[in-house]
């Protein structure tokens, strides 16, 4: 065989290879834009009494495979409305690490009560974790 | 087993290279992992009048911090716009990175296979290499491969350097280039022989040159910027050696001396390189007469320069400025370099690629057009599939699958196109919300009874909204439709209609005023020796009776014994009266009269029937 064969075959094996690696990855990602899916996974929640105050911790993560824009915070289910500037939308990437603390005083938190804090999303779902207040 | 040259293996360095580079550029782009970024973020908010504080604090990739960031300072009221259009511009430019990453490393291998191959053409031409070496567009000098060249290449070998210094040096002084483009003739020839190729050499020389050509002759130790200038250059270089090698050769054969310095560093180099002439010498020296020997050698060298003269003659007409140019061809061929010409040279350099791309490729480009078509299709089709009917998919598959179909550049263009389309797509599907609700039939049709065949008219024609569009709207017509009305759901036929409205009559002559309407009935089956819960719906229910309407002509028979066989355990169970009113008496030949004789039979006095006639 010539070389010149040697090397076209060559050149049109490593370009059809190029080829293919650019369009596969292409065409996965263009896919995984309509495959995306949001979750959130609670790992773990409590809620305590420290320094006189009532502490609700909740501690998530984005699991899904894009990013969670978070909208609203509600306690059984009422909004918690910001008194300064809204912080939200709040955009959480995917795979993000995060902790939410709730402070109050005794009286807003009560002793024995349970209180449903949810993550409302942008995509309209909510995601929701119940504590009961020592 | 072949030796591999040095020069191959730098030109598959060369070509293997970008290759790795950018193959690796890809995935880096795709699975490269960011540092992660911890943020923190107080909020101050109120929950039922009450003060709550919270506080977020996550960790995050660092390439979408500046997201975060910018959705912070962004607008808060497209909230959901503002983070899809983030991601979607975000998937974009990942697309766009990787196209143009797999087009650059397309683009990369062409080049780099172009160039092994011209390596590979190229080492059994060093002189031409060596010659052009100086110039950045080697390819388009033009080949110099006729045999008669081949046959002085043997004997020019040795005096590459001085073709080297005489290219280098050219730039140096018009003096010098003159010097060195026409060999200096020091003293006149010797011999007859001599002074005839002399003779011949020049008028061939002036006879074969047109007057472009002559100039071009005289400027070309200068045009080095140009590949076209090169390539003449590279010719008449030859030319004039050859003619300095038959100089030397007559003039050692004439016994001269071989230390005339001709001044050019172009002279001294022949003079020095003495190895080849040497050789030559020896050759003429076994000779009785250098002259004549010279002379009998004088046709053969007389066809090799009429070859040199019908090459030199075709460059200069492919090189020569066209006279039905402009006005201002004439000063467009300067010392300098030809504007023309350096177009001329791009153009013929870009086909030369072409021509050599095409040929590497014209063996098997129907397998690579297969393997596009195949791979396009499949993903493409799996593309497609998975989108459905959205039209953003459709476009974004049809753009790709046509644009791979194209070309490779043509492709990259579509491909982009689809990208595009796709994400305005992609954008509106998730901003916009369009969902695809079926069309369902209105409250009042589903829950009016309606005696005639509905027609398509009047599914159509819907008091209510359509649900899924406006349920506010769709709640409130439905209360309106409820409102001065009594709405019975009926799935009959008209003649069992007419029973159960007979049913009612019955009732009320027997001065019932409590009546269930198809109450649930449940009851337990012992024939089977087990407790069998059965569940059954006879048409209306009273304290004393249990009554069910007939339209005497059913046509399942195991349906109604089943529901007969349990009306009748029923009324054995509660103590009431089974009571059966048949729209249409049942012929004599029907299964009904064989049930009835069993009723009567079974329950006497409790089981009553009625037969409206007809």
């Amino acid at each position: 065989m010539e070389m010149d064969n040697i090397v076209s075959t060559v050149i049109l094996v490593s370009f059809t290879v190029a080829l293919a690696i650019t369009l596969s990855i292409y065409y996965t990602g263009f896919v995984n834009i309509f495959m995306r899916y949001e979750e959130i996974a609670f790992d773990y929640a409590y809620a305590t009494v420290r320094n006189g105050q009532a502490e609700i911790v909740i501690n998530f993560k984005n699991r899904g495979q894009c990013a969670l824009t978070v909208v609203a915070l509600q306690i059984n289910g009422v909004d918690l409305e910001p008194t300064g500037s809204d912080p939200f939308p709040l955009e959480l990437p995917s795979g993000t690490n995060a902790r939410l603390r709730l402070h109050a005083s005794l009286d807003t938190f009560r002793s024995g009560v349970a209180y449903e804090v949810a993550i409302r999303t942008a995509s309209g779902r909510t995601y929701a974790k119940a504590v009961v207040m020592p | 087993m072949k030796v591999v040259k040095a020069e191959k293996v730098v030109a598959t360095a060369l070509f293997a290279l970008p290759l790795l580079c950018l193959v690796s550029l890809m995935f880096t782009l795709v699975r490269c992992a960011p540092n992660p970024t911890e943020r923190d973020l107080e909020i101050d908010c109120t929950w039922n009048g009450a003060p709550v504080s919270a506080n977020l604090k996550w960790t995050e990739p660092e390439d979408d911090a500046a997201a975060t960031t910018n959705a912070d300072a962004g607008s808060k009221s497209s909230q959901s716009g503002t983070a899809n259009s983030k991601a979607n511009t975000a998937t974009i430019n990942t697309q766009q990175a990787l196209m143009l990453t797999g087009a650059s490393a397309g683009a990369a291998l062409a080049g780099g296979g172009l160039l092994v191959k011209k390596k590979l053409e190229g080492s059994s031409e060093k002189e031409i290499k060596q010659t052009t070496s100086t110039s950045s567009t080697s390819s388009t000098a033009p080949k110099y491969t006729s045999d008669s060249a081949h046959s002085y290449r043997e004997g020019l070998e040795p005096q590459q350097g001085e073709l080297k210094a005489s290219t280098q040096n050219q730039t140096s002084t018009q003096s010098q280039q003159s010097n060195t483009q026409n060999p200096p003739n020091d003293g006149p020839p010797t011999t007859a022989g001599q002074q005839y190729m002399q003779k011949q050499m020049n008028s061939q020389s002036s006879q074969s040159q047109p007057p472009t050509q002559t100039q071009r002759l005289e400027q070309s130790g200068v045009q080095t910027s140009t590949s076209s200038t090169v390539a003449a250059s590279v010719t008449i270089t030859k030319e004039l050696l050859m003619q300095k090698q038959m100089d030397s050769l007559t003039k050692q054969s004439a016994n001269s001396t071989s230390t005339r310095t001709g001044g050019t560093q172009s002279k001294q180099g022949t003079a020095s390189s003495t190895s080849t002439t040497s050789q030559n010498m020896g050759l003429l020296a076994s000779s009785s007469s250098a002259a004549r020997m010279a002379a009998e050698m004088w046709p053969q060298r007389q066809r090799e320069f009429e070859q040199l003269a019908k090459q030199r003659a075709e460059l200069a007409e492919k090189f020569s400025t066209p006279s039905y140019s402009t006005g201002l061809a004439p000063s467009l061929t300067c010392a300098t370099g030809n504007a023309w010409e350096s177009v001329q040279g791009l153009g013929s350099t870009i086909s030369n690629g072409i021509s050599n791309a095409w040929n590497a490729i014209k063996p098997c480009a129907p397998v690579i057009l297969l393997t596009v078509i195949l791979v396009t299709a499949l993903y493409g089709g799996f593309a497609f599939g998975l989108l459905g009917a959205g039209m953003t998919g459709a476009g974004m598959a049809s753009a790709g699958t046509a644009g791979m179909g194209l070309s490779l550049g043509g492709g990259a263009g579509w491909v982009g196109a689809g990208i595009i389309l796709g994400g305005v797509g992609t954008f509106a599907t998730y901003n916009l919300g369009i969902m695809n609700y079926p069309r369902q039939s209105s409250f009042e049709a589903e829950h009016t009874h309606i005696i005639q065949p509905q027609t398509t008219e009047i599914r159509d024609e819907k008091g209510s909204g359509v649900y899924g569009e406006d349920v506010a709207q769709e709640l409130l017509e439905q209360s309106e439709i409820r409102k001065d009305r009594i709405i019975e759901p009926y799935q009959g036929s008209i003649a069992h209609r007419e029973a159960q409205d007979r049913c009612i009559a019955w009732l009320k002559e027997r001065g019932v005023t409590y009546i269930e309407d198809e109450t649930m009935q449940v009851g337990w089956d012992e024939e089977r020796g087990i407790y069998h819960k059965f569940k059954v719906k006879p048409d209306y229910v009273t304290d004393e009776y249990i009554i069910d309407a007939k339209t005497g002509v059913e046509l399942d028979y195991q349906e109604e014994f089943d529901k007969v066989k349990k009306y009748m355990w029923l009324a054995k169970q509660q103590d009431k009266k089974l009571v059966y009113i048949f729209r249409h008496t049942p012929k004599e030949d029907h299964w009904w009269n064989y049930i009835i004789d069993m009723l009567v039979e079974e329950l006497g006095e409790n089981f009553i029937i009625e037969y409206m006639g007809g």
